[in-house]
């Protein structure tokens, strides 16, 4: 193992380095908005991220920062409320202020896509999401919570008055759940019911059933299926779990595993939400796996040792063909086409 | 920069004086006036740019006014709204926070993005706004790609020092990422080591 003396205790940074190492992530990011991204790229990029913590500390603000300016696509909604006259009608009582230009739809076209929402919500707002294989989508939900649903996933939603009940049928999401005392928001799943209690978290139903869960901010509780009609009822009787940020369970009916991860690691299971999937030293075998739920691609081992060969790795969903290229520069792996598939081998057992 | 941030900087201090005069409320007017900017901003992009707007000046005050005259037209305590569609609105205190700070980013965004030098900002506004892809950004605007994607990254480096400079911490962040050790980064040494072998 080699060792670096530079690496990971790097911790203050003088402002002309930040700034600096602000624009080299900014490109980056830029970089990674491409169609596609080379290996090469790739891996520059895993060179530049691995010099300091400043570095990857600077890439994540970037990136975060990047996905919030989704905030600017209100802007075209707002120009076209302004050009169309008239229809502004604020409220400001000043703390509801906020609520108010959501509300009175300051925006009036804005307003057409709320008052939809509004209308529905008022009996129960329903709607579903689903993904096919390597599709993702997100969407704000009229509680002003939302939702990311991830490849391959089926997601209905139903909002009365006393619950907000989310059914994952498949696949996976994450939800940023608004607080709302009166309303809890709680998924339902085949291998148990999941209660957000002021959260942000993913929920994956895997093939065998088993449900997993991973909290990034807040607590969420979690109970069996089978008391699924009445989680108060699961919690009284002790069958629920609780779990905090940070952690992630396998639970099917009752809690397989828990395990508590780096926020640095959390982040990275859930790289998915910005189209991305990042591994770190993990089975060839799991990577595989995972990268199958985002393509049709077939894409199979040629034995135990290629399977348990330890890789990392940063590819944009869908990717395949980075990853491809990736396992056979950098690994030293080979991949042909076999069939209606892929077949990975070592190059070494080639004739 | 945008010729309406620009009337907007010459006159803000004007707007937030006849906007406090109207709410008697500092904060308000504060919040009053970003959101001024930020529709007056949508409005000139939506009007194709600078000739759009033929007054900027008398347009940011007539936003203004009618903004205010709003408000002024709607007192009352929160909570106390009726008919229509507020009825339909139940937010918690939480939810309205939520939405006036996501609010007050937009229009942080909004000013860095005004701010950028034109081409920059159209370039930036359609890969954000429009969110097209950087080739065909380049196409609409007649450029190279690598020309696009330098433009983009000047807009997101001006979006993060505005952030910066108006205190938007990035602390917790840093934290988790000293705490990465195992992040993508450290594994680039495995993997090299793995190939050397």
């Amino acid at each position: 193992m080699p060792t670096n003396k530079q690496d990971k205790s790097a911790p203050l940074v003088d402002f002309p380095d930040r700034s600096r190492l602000r624009s080299e992530a900014a490109a980056w990011v830029i970089l990674l908005g491409r169609d596609s991204v080379s290996v090469d790229d790739r891996q520059n990029l895993a060179q530049w991220l691995a010099q300091s913590s400043a570095h990857r500390a600077a890439f994540e603000e970037l990136q975060g920062l990047d996905s919030e300016l989704s905030l600017l696509r209100d802007l075209d909604d707002i120009g076209i409320a302004m050009a169309d006259h008239g229809h502004t009608k604020p409220r400001m009582n000043r703390r509801r202020f906020a609520a108010g230009l959501a509300a009175a739809g300051l925006l009036a076209p804005l307003a057409g896509v709320y008052l939809t929402r509004r209308e529905n919500a008022e009996i129960a707002e329903e709607r579903s999401f689903v993904t096919s294989v390597g599709e993702q989508l997100s969407a704000g939900l009229s509680d002003g919570s939302s939702i990311k649903v991830n490849t391959a996933s089926r997601v209905r939603l139903a909002f009365s008055d006393d619950e907000r009940s989310v059914w994952l049928d498949a696949g996976e999401a994450f939800f940023s759940v608004a607080k709302d005392p009166d309303r809890p928001f709680r998924v339902y799943t085949s291998g148990g019911v999941v209660q957000a209690i002021g959260t942000a978290f993913a929920v994956r139903v895997a093939d065998d059933m088993a449900l997993q869960v991973s909290v990034e901010e807040g607590v969420v509780a979690l109970s069996p299926a089978s008391d699924a009609t009445d989680v108060e009822l699961a919690g009284k009787s002790g069958a629920t779990e609780q779990l905090i940020a940070g952690q992630k369970a396998v639970f099917r009916n009752e809690l397989q595993s828990i395990e508590t991860l780096a926020m640095a690691d959390l982040e990275r299971s859930l790289a998915w939400r910005q189209g991305v999937l990042a591994y770190a030293d993990e089975r060839l075998a799991d990577v595989i796996d995972d990268v199958s739920r985002y393509t049709e691609i077939k894409i199979s081992m040629s034995g135990r040792d290629v399977a348990e060969r330890r890789v990392a790795g940063y590819f944009r969903v869908g990717e395949v063909d980075a990853l491809f290229e990736s396992l056979q520069l950098s690994f030293g792996l080979q991949v042909k086409r076999v069939g209606d598939g892929y077949l990975i081998s070592d190059s070494s057992d080639a004739p | 920069m945008s010729e309406i941030f620009k009337t907007f900087i010459d006159n803000e201090a004007a707007l937030k004086r006849l906007l406090v005069g109207y709410t008697s409320d500092t904060e308000a007017a504060e919040d009053l006036a970003q959101e001024v900017f930020i529709r007056a901003f949508a409005a000139e992009r939506k009007a194709g740019g600078k000739t759009g707007i033929e007054n900027p000046r008398a347009y940011l005050f007539q936003v203004a006014r009618r903004l205010a005259f709003e408000r002024f037209r709607r007192p009352g305590p929160a909570g106390s709204d009726q008919g229509g569609v507020d009825t339909l609105l139940d937010e918690t205190q939480a939810m309205a926070d939520d939405w006036l700070e996501s609010r007050r980013k937009l229009a942080l965004f909004t000013r860095a993005v005004a701010s950028l030098p034109e081409k920059c900002r159209e370039a930036f506004l359609l890969r954000h706004v429009d969110g097209l892809r950087y080739k065909q950004i380049a196409n609409r605007m007649g450029i190279s790609v690598s020309a696009v994607e330098k433009h983009v990254a000047l807009g997101l480096t001006r979006c993060a020092e505005f952030l910066a400079s108006a205190g938007y911490q990035q602390a917790d962040k840093t934290s988790s990422g000293d705490s990465g050790a195992g992040s993508i980064s450290s594994l680039t040494t495995d993997r090299e080591a793995d190939a050397d072998q």
